[in-house]
């Protein structure tokens, strides 16, 4: 073989056999959005896309992904985000920490998140993730429920027949309070919650309503700062 | 048997590479322009559509698209006030809940204390910040304007929630007026856009229910959420 051609074959390993950019083994109809990669973009979250002939979103899940490794860190546990609106469901660019440390997930709703999950990454794997909607909205319920039993019930019993957003029947946002204008996440985040048994203000309906502000830690506690009913 | 080698190791070099491109998409959407010759198409005779419609057609072509959100006022008159948004399914009321995890058996409006039923009334739902802005009441009157050629040129199928028309002279040639009534209310930092399952079957619009997510309007087999425009008029009592 003369030498010519054998640096030929070289030049052709190295242009076309060693990929320029590692392949990225996505499950079949998931994507990247470009505005879930974080900062540095060594990370982002997988969402499904939606079409029509999905009947179920039960079996779809979001996931961190490494974008070096081309590994799945975690599963975000709760219900799905796709890669476009859907009534007002839609996925919010996440919100990550300067150091890319922490990642707050969050899919917008009707009257309050879908999901909204706190991920503690630690050298490129997941450290604890808490779900940071049921976690406020159960605090919220029980503070509730401990400070007007009787009006708790009532309106528990007034508002049967609503879907599986409202727990125990009741309207309750959780909101980021950092994350409205801020673009890195920050710990302590503080959390507002507001309860509402009638977001309508329907006329002769049970109205029981309260307020609930707390901070997620940096080691995942949440601390209940101020509880009070409206 | 060189060429061969060189032959494998091409097609095997195109197929690795082919393969290590990166899938991101860009959901962003730039700002466009789209112009489109009056000749190619061509408006369509007046049709009569549902109860009540009117129909309007406009002969400018030029729709302007940008990624604002859909909150965007674009007239207000002494009479009546108009918003554009991306249209959303409310099947809340006396009906069924579609498998809808935001189903509220109540409606604001509960005409002879009845609640609506979202399969059978004809109604919009108002953010809460605009029924207090303009006072809007339960039962007042709206118009929903449908653009049909908008909805040709939102690629329905793909994200299609960045039409909206904040700023822009959005002239349609077509569009289908619809008469409508305020029957329920939405949170307050919502869009509009959120009108009954009857009004929208009544546009032309099949409806898919998804567990988890509720009924989503669909267009010729695919999921489909195009802009319309809301007019209220608010009642003075």
């Amino acid at each position: 073989m003369k030498p010519l051609h054998f640096i030929q074959i070289i030049l052709f390993i190295f242009l076309f056999l060693v990929p320029t950019t590692k392949v990225i083994a996505l499950p079949a109809g998931y994507i990247i959005p470009k505005e879930t990669l974080s900062p540095s973009q060594r990370y982002g979250f997988i969402v499904p896309v939606f079409d029509a002939t999905v009947k179920d979103t039960s079996q779809f899940q979001n996931a961190l992904i490494d974008t070096k490794t081309d590994q799945i860190i975690t599963k975000v546990d709760a219900p799905v985000g796709f890669d476009r609106p859907l009534n007002y469901v839609s996925v919010e660019r996440p919100l990550w920490s300067k150091d890319e440390s922490f990642v707050l997930w969050k899919v917008n709703g009707k009257w309050c998140p879908t999901a909204l999950v706190l991920i503690k990454l630690e050298g490129n794997k997941q450290r604890w993730q808490l779900n940071l909607l049921t976690a406020f909205q159960e605090k919220t319920l029980s503070y509730t429920k401990k400070a007007a039993p009787e009006k708790y019930e009532t309106a528990k019993k007034a508002t049967i027949g609503k879907g599986s957003s409202y727990p125990d029947g009741f309207t309750i946002d959780v909101v980021p309070v950092q994350s409205k204008n801020d673009a890195v996440l920050k710990l302590p985040l503080e959390i507002h919650v507001t309860l509402t048994s009638n977001p309508k203000n329907l006329e002769n309906f049970p109205n029981l309503n309260a307020e609930l502000d707390g901070i997620v830690k940096e080691n995942g506690t949440i601390e209940v700062k101020k509880f009070k009913l409206l | 048997m060189k060429k061969f080698l060189f032959l494998v190791l091409f097609i095997a070099g195109q197929s690795t590479f082919s393969q290590s491109q990166k899938v991101v998409v860009d959901n962003d959407i730039q700002k466009e322009e789209i112009e489109i010759s009056a000749a190619l198409k061509q408006p369509e005779p007046i049709v009569e559509y549902g109860d009540n419609n009117t129909v309007s057609i406009y002969e400018t072509l030029r729709i302007r698209k940008s990624n604002n959100q859909d909150h965007s006022i674009i007239q207000t008159e002494s009479t009546s006030t108009s918003y554009y948004g991306t249209l959303k399914i409310d099947d809340d009321g006396s009906g069924f809940s579609h498998n809808d995890p935001n189903h509220n058996p109540h409606t604001w409006w509960q005409p002879n204390g009845q609640d609506l039923n979202a399969d059978v009334d004809w109604y919009v739902v108002v953010p809460g910040y605009l029924q207090k802005r303009y006072g809007i009441k339960p039962g007042d009157r709206v118009e929903v304007t449908l653009y049909l050629s908008h909805l040709d040129l939102i690629p329905c199928g793909e994200p299609c929630d960045a039409s909206d028309a904040q700023g822009t002279e959005f002239l349609d040639w077509y569009s289908l007026i619809y008469s409508a009534n305020v029957g329920d209310i939405g949170p307050d930092d919502k869009g509009v856009g959120e009108v009954s399952v009857k009004v929208a079957k009544s546009m032309g619009f099949d409806i898919s229910d998804v567990e988890g997510i509720g009924p989503i309007s669909t267009w010729n087999g695919k999921d489909c959420a195009p802009v319309i425009k809301i007019t209220y008029y608010p009642s003075e009592n």
